[in-house]
Parts: structure tokens; C-alpha cells; sequence
């Protein structure tokens, strides 16, 4: 059997639209303010994985290596892993391997993003994930692929583009405590309503903007963590798992691939009814029904059905029994890509660890939930952390 | 502790197009030459071919029997080959669609583009292809347009066709079921 | 027209022409910015230096990637003068196209700093051997924009 890990430090950069720092900087702030938090230097660091978008972002091919050094990778064992959007949630699950093996005691997992540098705009680069001879002479770009989704679960289950406004509201206002946040906002379901149809369904406000930063986690096997902090978060279950790449024959309403991702996490975790042992959850939300759309993938609301729990405050920060993306997710606090999906796990720390400050999760949570997305629409990661 | 961020100096600071202008960010710009031939391959090559004579194809896998398109020439849920080819119809059902405003480089444009899963009749169940509806009138497209929506294929001239998915113009909505449930 | 142009009709096997549309826009970074203000304005080099590895970076960095110290505080410039370390001649651009004249480039390791920074070298080719001292050559300030090309070359 596997030999326990915990997260035992994190850190991460403010999110900006365009950030002065270079990628390498952006890595090494987010690195640094991580060993910081442990009280840990560079040298107790065996081995290093970083996560990190296409190369077209930041504009560097071979960027895993370009940004070794803010990573703290010099002369040391490392690995750049990508799933596309589900990068930052994946980088912790190799790290855990590392450690859980036993060939390392310690591992940093740092995730960057600088998608200022691609211009005119990143979906450029994004472009490129659709088919070359099939599918990019249409024209396409980013957006529609999610629209194209958000209308088929609409559809499906008869939810309303209102139903899911509630998503953006909720989060950009959970990032106003976020002091990282670049898109913090109080809002309405009225006003994201009332912002510009960019593809129907989807508004402006329903999209995570584009985003530079970095986040960063320290990963530490049982007996070190345990000398190392007298409150260590442990990386209880992960799972991860592919759709098809023909995206276009698959069911859109439904992510199977993240249920069969979090059926691996919760059986790992010892999770049997999901809804009462995950006390607060980070879903990936890139636009605002992506959130609803993976709470069902991740069996912790009923097929269809998060809509309404939204609408009855399930998922409320202070008052909600399921707190979701308290941290104010990418709708609010940006989406860096694969460091947005890292932040998701340095937000169960702080979280768990009863740090979050005037984002904490009432009622001393012991077990969390964060997953990310990506690939072509078809790769679900996840990872359940807990203070037991 | 209460709050992790207390002592911490955050980094990460936006520049302004000013501090550019007057010299204070320092910034430099390069375009990478990213041009590329990519091969068709066999069944990508064989669907193009089929669209220059005015048929979409698709193919048959003998294993899970599901009829494909876009069509391919092994299967990836029973990894095997497949070399049944089935000529599909040029009509089909809209399983989901957008109407988009705005182009991949964010600007905007008046007449939307109304993207699309259609899928195909003769094909297997959501067996859907990405392609586009023609617009219908009016200020809200979408408000005339439903899931299950029965479509047909519009194709170019014979003499205009040259073997690529846009030798189909668009897909129009049938008269007579544009309601009709999924 | 989007991301892809096509520029030729298919046969059964073929081949599907393309793009990616990217430029890319950099920011100097932290140090990179007072590097770069510093060579604009006074025409000399600034490095960073770690004292608990003994390390002088140049360009300036604003941290070692040794042992993770914020290097910030040490930005002084260096001596435009160095050692040649290695030496190539080349005869073709990044595109492969061959050039008319030959280019030289060196790595050259400034009094003071531990790195090497890569640059033209206009030494006559029978003086050039590794271990030879050669100056930097800055652009006049009314030319120089902040970029690695206001130092001209070494000579």
C-alpha cells in the first residue's frame, strides 16, 4: 500500500491580466511564499513537478524547462505534466505519486500561466485543440465549445440560463475576500443576465477571464509531514480519467469521465456517500454552469439537480451545507489555467487548515473535494484532502 | 493564525499600456513562424473526398457495430480495425448550438455564426459532426431554434467543391418540423 | 478567415494547410525591467549576485535559482569587460537560409559574474581563442531602446 502524503505548505501570486513579473518570476513567487508557510528552504526539497498550460501561452516551447528555475528544479529530479485545463489539479496527483512510492520525501508542485504574453488574444492557442481538417475551417473558437455544452445540460434537464447566473454571482463574491482575486464583484443574476451575449447561452459574465499567475503546494510523506507540522492536510484519494476524443459523438450533458475520476478518489478516500462526508468542494469553473455540471459529475448533486441546489443556498459559503468554490473559484479569483486549478488545492489547505481567514468555511471542515477539466472537454482530475 | 495571507507580500502586479509608452515596462514582441501541412490520413482523407462528391461518409465498426463519423479507420472503444464504409444522409438532427457573436480574437460581429453538433442520420446514436446552421431572421436565433431540430445539408456547387467540410455551405433548418422534441 | 487558411484542394490522401496566428508579447520581469533601464540610460551591465552561493548573475535576476534567495537588494552593474568562454561561426539565420557574410558569436563571462551572456563577437577570426579578454560595445544613448541590442557586440 502506498505510503500517506500531505499537503504541508502553499502559496500562490495575486491573478492579473497582465503582470509585469516574468513567467520564471511569477513560479518563483508562488514557490517561495510555499516553502515560507512550512518554514522549509529549497535544499529540503527532493524533487520538483510543475504544471503548466500549452507552451503557446507564455510563448516558450519546452516551458516546463524554461521555468525550472522559478520552479526550484535546479539540479533536481523533475517533471512538467499537462492535461490541458485539468493540469492543476493533476500536478498534485503525480507529486503524490512521487511521494507516495516512497522515492521521495518531499515534493514541490507549482503551477504557472502568463497568458498576457499571447496576442492578440490566448484563443490563438486554443484554437489549435480543435480538429485542423475537420473542424478549425469552420471557424470556431473557444466559446463555442462551451456554449455548445451549456445548451445540451440546459436542454437536458430543462435549466435555465437564470438557474446558472447564480454561479457567477456566488463566486465573484466569494473572491471579494480573496486577496489574490482579479475579478472579485458584488453582483446580480440581473446583471450577468443583462452583460453581452458573447455565444448563447453564454454571457460575458458567466467566463473566467484571461489571467496571468502562478500557485504552488509543498508535498511531504507521513513521517516527515508529521515532524514538519502539527497540522498536516492529507491527500486522502485522487483520480483522474479521459472521454473520447471525437467530442463531438459523446453526451455532452453529462461528465461521466469526472464520476469515474471521483468514484477512484472516494474510493481511495473512503468516501461512501459523497454529499455528507465532503464538507466544502472546489469544482472547476471555468464559466459559471461548468460548476453545476461538475458538482453532478462528481455525485455530490443529483443529476440536473444543481441548479436547484444552488438556487436553495446549498452551496453558500457562510450558511450553505455544501460549501462550493469558497475561495471564489476561477470565476472570480482568475483562471492562470493550470495554476487556477492548483490555487483549488492551496484553498482546501487554507481551508482545512482553519486559515481562510474572512473566507473560512463555518464548522471546522474536515474533508474537501478539488477538480479540474480539460483536455478536449474530456479530462476530469480530482483530489479529496482531510485533516485525518 | 487565523489568515495565511496576513504577513504575506503578495506578488504579481498589472503594467499599463502608459508605462510601456513612456518607456517604464520594458516589453518585447516576437511571432513565431507556426505554418503547418498536416496529412489527411486515410479516413479523414476518404470523408474529405466524399464531401467533393456531395456525400458524407462514415464507417462501420464490426465489433460494437456502431455506425461513425466523422468516420475513422480503427475503432478506440474495441481497438480494432474497421474497413466498412456506409454512405450516411445529408440530413440530420441539432443535438445542441450557439449563436456567437464574437471571433476568436474577441471582435465582435453583427451577424452571428450559429455553430452546431448535428447528428447525422444513418449514423448511430449521437453520432454528431461540428458544423454550422444557416442563420434564421429575427433579433434572437435562438429563440427559433431547438434541440432535435431537423436539418438538412447545403452544398456548394459541384464546381466550387474541392474536398474540405465547408463544401457544405451550411446546414438548413426543414420546413415543417423546426419544433419538433428531441 | 479564422486560424486555418487552405491553400489546396484534396485528393483522397492528402494534406490540410494552417496556421497557428500567434505573436507573442514579453515582459521584461522584475529585474529584467532594471537590467534593461540601466543598459538604456547609462549604457553598463547589471548583474545580481547571491552571496550564500557566491553566484553573480548577469542579466540581473531577481532570484537564485540555487537556493531560492530574493536577489532584489544586490543589483550592482559589472565590468563590461570578460573572458571569451566559446566561440562559434555561423553561416546560416535561424531559418537555415545561408548567410552572405559570417556571423560570430561568443559567450562571455564578465569580470564579476559567474554566467555567461551570449552575444556578436567582432574579433578578427585568427584572434579568436577561449580565454581572451574582449569588451562589451554599446549602441550611443540616443540609439539605444532597451533591448539586448544597445550592447552592439563585444570586440
Amino acid at each position: 500500500m502506498a505510503r500517506r502524503v500531505a499537503v504541508i505548505g502553499a502559496g500562490m501570486t495575486r491573478f492579473v491580466r497582465r503582470a509585469k513579473e516574468t513567467s520564471r518570476e511569477l513560479a518563483f513567487g508562488a514557490s517561495r511564499m510555499a516553502l515560507d508557510s512550512c518554514g522549509l528552504s529549497l535544499n529540503d526539497i527532493d524533487c520538483v513537478v510543475h504544471g503548466t498550460a500549452p507552451d503557446a501561452f507564455d510563448g516558450f516551447h519546452m516551458k516546463g524547462e524554461y521555468l525550472s528555475d522559478g520552479s526550484g528544479a535546479f539540479r533536481k529530479p523533475y517533471l512538467r505534466c499537462y492535461v490541458g485545463g485539468g493540469t492543476g489539479v493533476f500536478a498534485p496527483i503525480q507529486g503524490w505519486m512521487h511521494v507516495a512510492s516512497g522515492l521521495f520525501d518531499t515534493c514541490l508542485v507549482v503551477c504557472e500561466e502568463k497568458m498576457s504574453s499571447c496576442q492578440p488574444h490566448p484563443q490563438g492557442a486554443f484554437n489549435s485543440i480543435f480538429d485542423h481538417t475537420t473542424e478549425r475551417p469552420l471557424g470556431p473558437n473557444l466559446l463555442w465549445i462551451f456554449a455548445l455544452e451549456m445548451n445540451r445540460y440546459m436542454n437536458a434537464y430543462g435549466i435555465s440560463q437564470r438557474d446558472i447566473a447564480g454561479v457567477s454571482v456566488k463566486n465573484k463574491k466569494n473572491a471579494l475576500d480573496h486577496p489574490a482575486a482579479q475579478v472579485a464583484k458584488e453582483t446580480t443574476v440581473e446583471e450577468v443576465l443583462a452583460s453581452e451575449v458573447l455565444a448563447w447561452p453564454v454571457h460575458r459574465l458567466m467566463v473566467s477571464p484571461v489571467s496571468d499567475g502562478a500557485a504552488a503546494v509543498i508535498l511531504a510523506g507521513e513521517e516527515k509531514a508529521r515532524r514538519l507540522t502539527d497540522r498536516p492536510v492529507w491527500i486522502q484519494g485522487v483520480g483522474w480519467d479521459l472521454d473520447t476524443s471525437y467530442w463531438t459523438n459523446r453526451d455532452l450533458a453529462y461528465p461521466q469521465y469526472v464520476e469515474n475520476a471521483a468514484r477512484r478518489a472516494y474510493r481511495m478516500a473512503g468516501v461512501r456517500e459523497p454529499r455528507k462526508e465532503i464538507h466544502l468542494a472546489e469544482p472547476y469553473d471555468p464559466f459559471a454552469y461548468k460548476e453545476l455540471h461538475h458538482l453532478e459529475g462528481l455525485l455530490l448533486s443529483e443529476k440536473g439537480k444543481a441548479p436547484e441546489d444552488l438556487a436553495r443556498g446549498r452551496f453558500d459559503r457562510e450558511k450553505g451545507e455544501l460549501p462550493t468554490c469558497p475561495s471564489g473559484g476561477l470565476m472570480g479569483v482568475g483562471n492562470p489555467i493550470a495554476a487556477a486549478g492548483l490555487m483549488k488545492i492551496c484553498e482546501l489547505f487554507w481551508q482545512l487548515r482553519g486559515e481562510a481567514g474572512k473566507r473560512q468555511v463555518p464548522g471546522k471542515p474536515e474533508r474537501g473535494l478539488a477538480q479540474a477539466w480539460g483536455d478536449l472537454m474530456q479530462v476530469g482530475t480530482v483530489v479529496v484532502m482531510g485533516i485525518k | 493564525m487565523t489568515e495565511v495571507a496576513q504577513n504575506v507580500k503578495w506578488i504579481g502586479e498589472n503594467w499599463k499600456k502608459e508605462e510601456v509608452l513612456h518607456g517604464k515596462v520594458f516589453t518585447f514582441s516576437d511571432r513565431p513562424q507556426a505554418r503547418y501541412a498536416w496529412d489527411t490520413g486515410e479516413a479523414i482523407g476518404r470523408y474529405l473526398a466524399g464531401f467533393k462528391q456531395g456525400k458524407i461518409l462514415g464507417v462501420r465498426c464490426r465489433g460494437c457495430q456502431r455506425i461513425m463519423v466523422p468516420p475513422r479507420i480503427f475503432c478506440e472503444l474495441c481497438f480494432r480495425d474497421i474497413s466498412e464504409w456506409v454512405t450516411l444522409k445529408e440530413t440530420g438532427r441539432i443535438r445542441t448550438f450557439s449563436v456567437c457573436y464574437v471571433t476568436w480574437d474577441m471582435k465582435r460581429i453583427r451577424k452571428p455564426q450559429i455553430p452546431a453538433v448535428i447528428e447525422i442520420d444513418g449514423a448511430s446514436e449521437g453520432m454528431g459532426i461540428l458544423h454550422l446552421v444557416e442563420a434564421p431572421r429575427g433579433d434572437k436565433p435562438w429563440e427559433r431554434l431547438r434541440a432535435g431540430t431537423r436539418v438538412q445539408a447545403v452544398w456548394k456547387p459541384k464546381g466550387l467543391r474541392r474536398g474540405a467540410v465547408t463544401d457544405i455551405r451550411f446546414w438548413r433548418v426543414l420546413t415543417g418540423n423546426a419544433n419538433a422534441g428531441h | 478567415m479564422p486560424a486555418t487558411k487552405t491553400r489546396q484542394a484534396l485528393k483522397v490522401w492528402g494534406s490540410w494547410k494552417g496556421e497557428l496566428p500567434l505573436q507573442n508579447l514579453y515582459t521584461a520581469g522584475i529585474a529584467g525591467n532594471e537590467f534593461f533601464r540601466v543598459l538604456k540610460e547609462r549604457g553598463e551591465l547589471l548583474g545580481a549576485f547571491c552571496q550564500q552561493c557566491e553566484y553573480g548573475y548577469v542579466p540581473a535576476r531577481s532570484f537564485c535559482e540555487r537556493c531560492f534567495a530574493d536577489l532584489s537588494g544586490t543589483f550592482k552593474t559589472v565590468s563590461s569587460e570578460g573572458v571569451l568562454l566559446a566561440w562559434t561561426q555561423c553561416h546560416r539565420d535561424r531559418t537555415g537560409k545561408t548567410l552572405k557574410k559570417p556571423v560570430w558569436l561568443g559567450a562571455v563571462r564578465l569580470q564579476g559574474s559567474s554566467s555567461a551572456l551570449i552575444h556578436i563577437l567582432k574579433v578578427p577570426p585568427q584572434e579568436l581563442h577561449a580565454g581572451r579578454f574582449v569588451r562589451a560595445i554599446f549602441k550611443p544613448a540616443a540609439q539605444r531602446v532597451g533591448s539586448i541590442l544597445d550592447l552592439s557586440h563585444f570586440e
